[in-house]
Parts: C-alpha cells; sequence; structure tokens
C-alpha cells in the first residue's frame, strides 16, 4: 500500500484528468447546447485541481521510500519540489487567464495536456531508475511537443512544435542509447545500483565505454534545460509557440530536470566527478556567452527572454561545479528566484496590451515598450525592478541568488571562470539598463495606450514584485526550505 | 579489447556483396541505357488515354489517424497478451493492473469516437 501512498497527489490528478476528458468531450460535441466553448469552465476546474492537489501533497507526511519496485523515490527533495512545482502552475495559470480567450485558443483539451505535463514533471522528480527517467522524461516532452504547436491557425506555432519535435526525439534516442550502453557494460540501471557499483573506483582506471554512456545522458538532459551548445531549438520554439505555453516552458520544466540532473551527477556518477567538471566547464562558459551575446541582438521579446534563460542556466551549472551541499542549495535558491523572476515578468509580457485603433495588440517587440512610463509609471517601475533582479543588482532577490552561486563556485577554486561569469554579468547588465532606458527616456511617436491588466495577473505580478524587492529582508526563509530540500544528496 | 572482431567477418562480406549487387543493378541500367526522351515517353501513363486530372491530391489526414489509432490499439493488444498467459498465477493486484490500464485506454477510446475521429466521409 505504501506504493500508492507515494504517488497519491499523481493519482488525484490523473483521475481528474479522467474525469474532465469525459465532461469535455461530452459537452463539447452535445448539440443540443449548442456546442459550447467550455475553456473558462475548465480553466477554473483546473485551478481548484492543483489547488487540491497542493493541499493533499503538503499535508502528506514526508517519507523516504523507495516504491514500486525501486523505481520512484520519496525524500525532501521531492517533497518540497512537487509543492514548488505545484505552486508554479497555479501562478503560470492565473497569469494565463485572460490570454488564452484573447488569442481564441478555445480547446478544452488545452487543460487537460497542462494536467498532465504537471503529473508528468512531479513524476520526473520522483524518478529514481534509468528506466523511470527515460519514461518520465518522454511523458513530459510529448506533452510540450503538443503544446508548443497548439495554435493550429499560426504557422509559427505549428514549425515552433515540428522543430521541438524532432530535435527532442532526437534527445530521447541520445537518452535510450546512453542508458543502454550503461546497462550493457554494468548490468544495472537503478540509480543507487550504479552509485554502489561505481564507489571506488579508481579515477584514471575509469573504463572509457562507461564514460561514453554517461555523456550520452549527460546530452540528453542538457539538452532538456537548453544548455548551450544545445540550446538551438529554444529561441526558436520560444519564439513560436503561444505566450502562455512560452512561459509554461519556461517556468516549470527546469526545477524538475534539475531534480534528475542532481540525482545523476551528483548521487550516481559522483566518483566521474573529475570527468564531468570538466564537460560542465565548458558547457557554463558556452552558455554564459551566448546567452549574453545572444540577447543583445534581439528585438523581440521572446526570443530576448529565451536566450536570457539560457544565461541563467549557464549560472545554474556553476553553482554544480563544487558537487556538495552548498553548491546543490545555491542552485535550488537560483532555481526559486528564477521562477519567481519568470512569474513576474510574463505576468507583464502575457497580459499588457497596447491599444492602437481598432486592435489591441501583444508586446511583440523589445521597442514597443517605449514612453511606458510616461503612460503607466507603476508598470514602468514593476517592469525596471524585475528587470534588474535579472540583471543581478542588489538588493533584488537576484544579486543574492547569484552571490550564492558565485560563492560556491569560487569554494572549489573555480577562479577563472566566475570571473569570467562576472564580466558576462556586467555586460548583459548593458542590455537590461537599456530596456530600462527605453522605458523611461524614450518615446514612440504616438503614446502608447494601455489596456489595464486584469486582477489575476496583476496579483502574480505582485507577488512576485513584492518577493524580488523584499527577499534581503528574510533571505533565511528561502535559504532554509533550500537547505531541506539538498540534504538527500549528500553522501 | 580487441579491435577486429573476426567472427563477423562473414556479416561484413554479406554487406559488401550487396551493396554491390544493387549499386550495379542500379548504375548500369542509368548508364549504359540510351536516353531520348521524348514528349509522349515522359508524360503520365493512364491505360493509353490522355490524363484526366493531375495525379496528386491532397494528402487526407484521415489516413494518418488511422494509422496512428492504430498504433496505439494495436500495442493496447501486445500488452493484453502476456498478462492473459499469467492471469492465473498472478494475485489480485495484477487483474486490477490491467483493468486500470485498459480503462485509461477505454476513456482514449471514447475521446476519439466523441470528436469524429472514427467518422469515414
Amino acid at each position: 500500500m505504501y506504493n500508492f501512498y507515494s504517488i497519491l497527489p499523481e493519482t488525484y490528478i490523473l483521475c481528474n484528468i479522467c474525469i474532465l476528458l469525459m465532461y469535455g468531450v461530452f459537452f463539447s460535441t452535445f448539440s443540443l447546447l449548442g456546442y459550447p466553448l467550455l475553456s473558462k469552465n475548465f480553466n477554473l476546474l483546473v485551478l481548484q485541481i492543483l489547488i487540491f492537489s497542493f493541499l493533499l501533497s503538503f499535508l502528506q507526511t514526508p517519507l523516504n521510500l523507495l516504491s514500486w519496485n525501486n523505481l520512484l523515490i520519496n525524500d525532501w527533495f521531492t517533497y518540497y519540489a512537487k509543492l514548488i512545482i505545484l505552486l508554479a502552475t497555479i501562478g503560470w495559470l492565473l497569469l494565463s487567464f485572460e490570454y488564452l480567450i484573447n488569442e481564441k485558443l478555445n480547446y478544452f483539451e488545452f487543460w487537460i495536456l497542462i494536467l498532465l505535463a504537471v503529473m508528468a514533471m512531479l513524476f520526473i522528480i520522483q524518478a529514481y531508475d534509468l528506466l523511470a527517467i527515460y519514461l518520465t522524461i518522454e511523458f513530459q516532452s510529448l506533452i510540450f511537443y503538443i503544446l508548443a504547436s497548439i495554435k493550429r491557425t499560426s504557422e509559427f506555432s505549428t514549425e515552433a512544435g515540428l522543430k521541438y519535435f524532432i530535435l527532442g526525439a532526437f534527445s530521447s534516442a541520445f537518452l535510450l542509447f546512453g542508458s543502454s550502453i550503461i546497462y550493457g557494460l554494468t548490468g544495472l540501471t537503478n540509480l543507487s545500483d550504479l552509485s554502489k557499483f561505481f564507489s571506488g573506483i579508481v579515477e584514471n582506471d575509469i573504463p572509457f565505454n562507461l564514460i561514453i554512456g554517461f555523456i550520452f545522458i549527460l546530452v540528453a538532459f542538457l539538452f532538456k534545460l537548453s544548455a548551450a551548445p544545445f540550446h538551438v531549438w529554444s529561441p526558436d520554439v520560444y519564439e513560436g509557440a503561444p505566450l502562455s505555453v512560452t512561459a509554461f516552458f519556461s517556468i516549470l520544466p527546469k526545477l524538475a530536470i534539475f531534480g534528475i540532473l542532481f540525482r545523476f551527477l551528483l548521487f550516481t556518477f559522483y566518483d566521474f566527478i573529475s570527468h564531468w567538471q570538466s564537460i560542465i566547464l565548458i558547457v557554463i562558459f558556452l552558455s554564459i556567452l551566448i546567452g549574453t551575446f545572444g540577447a543583445f541582438a534581439q528585438t523581440k521579446w521572446k526570443r530576448f527572454l529565451a536566450y536570457s534563460s539560457i544565461n541563467h542556466i549557464g549560472f545554474f551549472l556553476l553553482a554544480l561545479l563544487s558537487g556538495d551541499l552548498n553548491g546543490i542549495s545555491s542552485v535550488l535558491f537560483y532555481g526559486i528566484i528564477y521562477i519567481i523572476t519568470m512569474l513576474g515578468i510574463f505576468a507583464f509580457a502575457v497580459n499588457v496590451k497596447f491599444y492602437a485603433y481598432p486592435k489591441s495588440y501583444q508586446f511583440r517587440y523589445l521597442y514597443n515598450v517605449n514612453g511606458l512610463a510616461k503612460t503607466n509609471p507603476f508598470l514602468a517601475l514593476a517592469l525596471t525592478i524585475i528587470l534588474f533582479s535579472m540583471a543581478g543588482i542588489p538588493p533584488m532577490a537576484g544579486f543574492f541568488a547569484k552571490v550564492f552561486v558565485l560563492l560556491s563556485a569560487v569554494q572549489v577554486n573555480a577562479f577563472g571562470i566566475s570571473i569570467f561569469a562576472v564580466v558576462m554579468s556586467c555586460v548583459a547588465c548593458f542590455y537590461y539598463i537599456r530596456l530600462v532606458k527605453n522605458i523611461y527616456f524614450d518615446s514612440s511617436v504616438n503614446w502608447i495606450v494601455i489596456k489595464p491588466i486584469n486582477k489575476t495577473s496583476s496579483l502574480i505580478l505582485g507577488l512576485s514584485l513584492i518577493s524580488i524587492l523584499f527577499l534581503f529582508i528574510d533571505i533565511e526563509m528561502i535559504s532554509i526550505i533550500t537547505l531541506v530540500m539538498s540534504i538527500p544528496f549528500l553522501h | 579489447m580487441k579491435l577486429i572482431f573476426t567472427e563477423y567477418s562473414i556479416i561484413l562480406i554479406f554487406l559488401v556483396i550487396s551493396f554491390i549487387l544493387s549499386v550495379a543493378i542500379f548504375s548500369l541500367s542509368y548508364f549504359l541505357i540510351p536516353q531520348k526522351a521524348d514528349q509522349e515517353k515522359v508524360s503520365a501513363y493512364e491505360c493509353g488515354f490522355n490524363p484526366f486530372d493531375d495525379a496528386r491530391a491532397t494528402f487526407d489526414v484521415r489516413f494518418y489517424l488511422v494509422a496512428i489509432l492504430f498504433l496505439i490499439f494495436d500495442l493496447e493488444i501486445s500488452f493484453l497478451f502476456p498478462w492473459s498467459l499469467v492471469l492465473g498465477n498472478i494475485p489480485l493486484f495484477g487483474f486490477w493492473s490491467m483493468i486500470i490500464f485498459l480503462f485509461i485506454l477505454t476513456i482514449g477510446f471514447i475521446y476519439e469516437w466523441y470528436k469524429g475521429a472514427l467518422e469515414w466521409e
């Protein structure tokens, strides 16, 4: 029976998916009622389901157990990571209320896919076996392929979905290939069995085949995270997908894939650390370089945010170099701040529309924010604070996140890459501050008229703003959670 | 760890001979034939008549849908086979696991039925 206790929130979400699917398909094809559009109805139902599943996973006793024939694990990390993912999804849902109605994405299946994606991400965090990793990552990726191309009338969206599908399927093939090499060489697939198998292995004596298998799997994970040099899909996919879906892609999967990456690198392959440290170093170098210089040339919001998120992934991996408790705690702290910042900036980007007769337009280009300060000074201030946090300027939360990451990287004497990260941070500051200059000191030909944001997304924007601005008063609030989350990865 | 596996040599010979054979058949027929293209020779063949219409039509997505649905339900059947063989030996938990699996697939089936994917106009 403890098998079911470990996946109780996921089982709850699965039952709800079945019920909602039947409800949706019966009523939306019911000619007597006039084929009603159920999208808004589903929106609120999914919000209720997510809040209940948050309550369900919050009130569970956090156990440490292996379940389902050692395929899934529950420990402190999964307990808190599930809560963070459910909260982030609730936040995302609140800010994408109005957008889907305005864009006329009326499929009720969209919400079912969102619930399935959340269930997949809750499973990813708990995966503890090479097979479970593949199944759960493939589950989540398939749903994301559909979500990227959900807007059937837009060629952009279809192209984004197709690109994501081909590249994502290829990377899943890499994952399987690496897993099969490791299985063929060791005969084990469970991550804890593999870590016991590798304990006490001599550094110079590691057979090369194992490293090849390990590299294939690592490449697949880095692809899913959009780390350079495997980042090429993310600007195109982020740009083509509808904005709500881009927000979903930016905010949620990173934490889930990082959970697996921690277990993989720091628990199973900890004895290979001298090998993967150099690989991760190169990936960090390229990510920060490409993220910084790629965002210079962008003129559209979505691609800008994609390159900025590649930059952030570079910082995530920087804290992973040390491989100890401080490192993991810094990554998780940065992750939480990243989720809050992304919620804030997408609350701005998704809902602010400017009105040019006779239609209202989305903010697509970066120069669309020129002169925002004259139209709506408080919104300009909010955007400024969020941009400063992304740039890493004190006393916003982004600064503290970067400080912890750099401190834990310096502990392993990785001075070169830390200096490089700081220098690139200064360079990145330039284009964030250029945006602030555009907001405050530039003006477009006509003053822009902005439609007021709806209440729920202004709630998310406000919460994100307060967290970013006033985190420095009590950092311990979040850092103690990240410390508890990183305890299971100790040896 | 040796570099050359001599027990697979026969597979290499097979590959080389099949490659040579197919290249020979293809290239000989292309290079040794006199090709004098004529208006009538390269036109589309429709039993000696002039072609009525262009042979290319838009690909009907119903064929693709049928193929995907076949794949899903065929895999469901292939999961049913081993379960039905050992059903006598596994405890009640095994029975209910398969019932849950079939139930989820039935929900998918009802969904596609009501969406009209089974209509073949």
